[in-house]
């Protein structure tokens, strides 16, 4: 059920160590990289310097491929919408049908650079725990306090709503397994009646949490939390010199490939 | 000095019509522990919010609490870092994805530095015997662990006071044990201490009752002296444990008692010196006051039951399993639940399905009803293999009641929601609303008082009797139970009781998983007793011929050990305290 919800992967490696700031400001400078020059040679770079850094997190291929198979469809998709549509001299015709080159080549583009930004944002994901990446946000937004943006209160918004996941997941378990014993059918029918169906279920759900709430806003008071209030940590994000290290590699990446 | 002055202070929530809190008193010294006992609606957690500074009081004339004035908004903020609230549902307490954040958050909050925090963390974790967990997702946690956890993020923050918000309610025995005894420590140690309860063996850990009755002090006083006066703790409708159940049984019956006994020792103290000095006698006041109404059972058989069901062959169904093993699914890894499990149970039996938790109690009710499928070995409803036609039919004859069914219940009346079994069963509108009707009355819930209200307006053992009718309107031939008595207070939970002797009064074969070896041996003849999957016992439970259930697996039921304790024949022990008092007077 873990691995539905979350994609992190624990496991010791110096990614799995590096701060969440610097790996996440990494991906995101390479993810914008890799769609700003039309080159095999730029994309193959980037896809190697993927390749290296998922080695070098220690995850099972298979966690790879988990997060990969279910983008593989859209990745076709999108290659064949390309080929079909994008403009170019035809080489090949055959009634509607036109293949160009040009498309072929645009269809390549796209599809290898889909490809690499899940393996990068894969390596992310795997590598750092919800948590982490949201406080990592959290830091990354604090200049938008400026813009009253509350940065802190949404991250800890987003690590109690990751928190509830499992609870909820594992009510609506609960939910579903006593109205189907009162003979309630979630799998037959139109979408209608799926979706009437579901009315059972998903009312007791919302009433739950509401109660949740409730009683977890008066826990949280008594706890001494006061919103807009600063607050400090158990586990500050700390960076060491390793992560100054990803940077400059990463910074290194993406001049290679410019000038490759 | 008073940890806690209140004086004539009084709150009332928004858009109510009466004051929860209606000019209290109320004072607590520096290192006392005090009970706060009352039935529901009495203001018994309202008052817990307010003493941790959680909600505003309209009036007082004075409401100080560790020297800060509870009338202001800033004396109400000072005293949330020196009152620490822990609540009832362990749940919903817990913020983060560790426990060792969780615990740390009060820390975080007020903005201590992660030096100070993680020593403090530290600490808290080991007084809390938490270290092992504390990388643990809350979600993973037991109830118990959860509530520990919640406790130690209460205390890690510095306090002065602590008020428990009925904090074993939603527990199991040993999350319960457990917990009492954290506080016990914490008392022994000079904390302040506020327990709200309604059970009597926890307000035993104080050393002062304070008894609530609609937002007002009716009783307040040193507990020994509560303890001598059963009738106050019958008004109430407090938890008994079964020592002061027998104990009131025999007062009934003309006995006089010296004072109220909570453990098998004290009651068999109390019986074997009835002879006491008449100094010390004391006639039991049953109070002055009439006693709450109990539910209304309907004495006469609903009718509208055999004209139904007429067709299916008798009341009672036999349950059979052969050979049965299951297995959950855990990322592709298989986890056995159920290993090789064998047994018969006879139509019209009631049996007590007993073991610690993780046995695979609520499995076997699952594999029973058809919802899991066994990975090995069959179920038999009424003799029918699976692989009969008939199977489906049977499997739809057997109600399940989950843990916690109330948290079903979605319409917008209580009649409508217990039409919705029936009417997934293709019946006539006609038979529904009969189904309906006798299945209202089965739970003590009439229609015609209750059918059109709200089930969110129910209180809690209504709601939990509501879900039940919900299964029984389907008119179950046997019906199965997950904890039904968790998390209910105690007038509800022996409203519960009555209800379900009634039923297997009637024939229907009841399977009643539980942890509470008492209310099972009051309600069920036979046991199934399962340890980590595998059946250890099976058969006739106490009297003539009983199967021997181990003890360090399953605590005997009270009253066997009291008739052990007394010298008399175990295979004679009554099955309730009115027996017992029978017996013994």
């Amino acid at each position: 059920m873990r691995a539905a919800i979350t994609q992190y992967y624990p496991a010791e490696s110096a990614l799995h160590r590096a701060d969440p700031r610097a790996k996440f400001v990494a991906v995101t400078a390479l993810a914008i990289a890799l769609f700003t020059r039309d080159s095999f040679v730029a994309l193959a770079v980037y896809g190697a310097a993927g390749a290296v850094a998922f080695a070098l997190s220690r995850v099972p291929g298979r966690w790879l491929w988990r997060a990969m198979r279910p983008i593989l469809w859209l990745i076709g998709l999108t290659f064949v919408a390309q080929v079909l549509f994008a403009p170019g001299d035809p080489f090949f015709t055959l009634g509607p049908l036109e293949l160009s080159e040009e498309g072929l080549r645009l269809a390549a583009y796209l599809s290898v650079r889909l490809i690499v930004l899940i393996l990068l944002g894969s390596v992310l994901t795997l590598t750092t725990p919800p948590v982490a990446l949201t406080d990592a946000l959290a830091w990354l937004g604090r200049p938008l306090r400026r813009l009253r943006v509350p940065s802190d209160e949404l991250a800890l918004m987003v690590t109690i709503a990751l928190r509830f996941i499992p609870t909820l997941l594992a009510e609506l378990d609960a939910i579903m397994r006593a109205q189907r014993a009162r003979g309630a059918d979630f799998s037959s029918g139109g979408l209608v009646r799926r979706a009437r169906a579901l009315i059972p279920v998903l009312v007791p759900l919302f009433v739950v949490s509401f109660r949740r709430a409730d009683e977890l806003a008066l826990a949280m008071e008594a706890r001494c939390y006061t919103p807009g209030v600063a607050r400090t940590r158990l586990h500050p994000l700390h960076a060491r010199p390793a992560d100054a290290v990803l940077l400059v590699v990463c910074a290194g990446v993406i001049v290679a490939a410019s000038v490759l | 000095m008073a940890a806690v002055n209140l004086q004539n202070v009084r709150f009332r929530y928004p858009g109510a019509e009466s004051d929860a809190l209606a000019g209290l008193d109320l004072t607590v010294d520096e290192g006392e522990t005090i009970a706060v006992v009352g039935p529901n609606g009495s203001g018994k957690s309202t008052l817990a919010r307010v003493l941790g500074g959680l909600a505003p009081l309209s009036a007082g004339r004075e409401a100080s609490v560790c020297g800060c004035d509870l009338l202001s908004e800033a004396g109400r903020l000072a005293v949330r870092r020196e009152v620490g609230v822990l609540f009832q549902n362990p749940e919903n307490q817990l913020v983060a994805e560790h426990v060792e954040e969780d615990v740390a958050f009060g820390l975080e909050n007020l903005a201590w530095p992660s030096e100070r925090i993680r020593a403090r963390t530290d600490e808290m974790l080991a007084r809390f015997d938490l270290e092992k967990l504390r990388r643990r997702e809350p979600h993973l946690l037991s109830g118990g662990q959860k509530q520990r956890t919640a406790l130690a993020g209460v205390l890690a923050v510095p306090r002065r006071v602590l008020v428990l918000d009925e904090p074993t309610a939603m527990l199991d025995a040993a999350g319960r044990d457990d917990l009492l005894e954290a506080v016990r420590r914490l008392r022994a140690g000079g904390m302040t201490i506020v327990v709200v309860t309604q059970e009597m063996d926890e307000v035993d850990v104080a050393d002062r009752v304070v008894a609530l009755e609609q937002g007002n002090v009716r009783f307040d006083g040193p507990s020994g002296e509560f303890f001598a006066r059963p009738g106050i703790v019958r008004r109430l409708r407090l938890g008994l444990p079964m020592a002061g159940e027998v104990a009131l049984a025999l007062a009934a019956r003309g006995r006089v008692l010296r004072r109220l006994p909570l453990t098998l020792a004290e009651l068999a103290d109390e019986y074997e010196s009835g002879g006491a000095g008449e100094g010390d006698r004391l006639r039991l006041d049953l109070g002055d006051e009439p006693e709450m109404r109990p539910i209304a059972l309907a004495a006469r058989e609903p009718s509208t039951f055999s004209r139904v069901s007429a067709g299916t062959t008798g009341q009672g169904m036999s349950l059979r399993c052969e050979e049965v093993s299951f297995a959950y699914d855990e990322g592709g890894r298989p986890v056995p639940a159920l290993r090789d499990v064998s047994f018969t149970v006879e139509a019209g039996a009631s049996v007590a399905l007993l073991g610690p938790s993780g046995a695979g109690k609520s499995t076997l009710l699952q594999v029973l009803r058809g919802l899991l499928e066994p990975s090995a070995g069959r179920v038999l409803l009424d003799g029918v293999a699976p692989d009969d036609a008939e199977a489906a039919a049977r499997q739809r004859q057997v109600g399940i009641v989950f843990q916690t069914p109330e948290l079903q219940l979605f319409a917008a009346s209580a009649a409508e929601d217990v039409a919705f079994g029936p009417r997934h069963l293709g019946w006539s509108e006609e038979a529904v609303e009969a189904a309906v009707d006798a299945a209202l009355e089965m739970v003590g819930m009439p229609r015609a008082e209750f059918g059109v209200r709200h089930p969110y307006s129910l209180s809690g053992g209504e709601q939990r009797r509501l879900a039940l009718a919900g299964v029984l309107a389907m008119q179950p031939r046997a019906l199965l139970l997950d904890e039904p008595f968790v998390n209910l207070d105690p007038a509800a939970r022996r409203d519960l009781v009555a209800v379900l002797a009634r039923l297997a009064e009637r024939g229907t074969t009841v399977v009643l998983a539980t942890h509470d070896q008492d209310v099972a041996w009051e309600l069920c003849r036979d046991v199934i007793v399962l340890d980590g999957g595998r059946l250890l016992t099976a058969g006739r439970w106490g009297g003539p011929g009983g199967v021997d259930v181990d003890a360090r697996l399953v605590r005997p039921p009270f009253l066997v050990e009291l008739w052990r304790r007394l010298g008399r024949d175990v295979a004679t022990a009554p099955r309730s305290p009115a027996q017992a008092a029978e017996a013994l007077a």
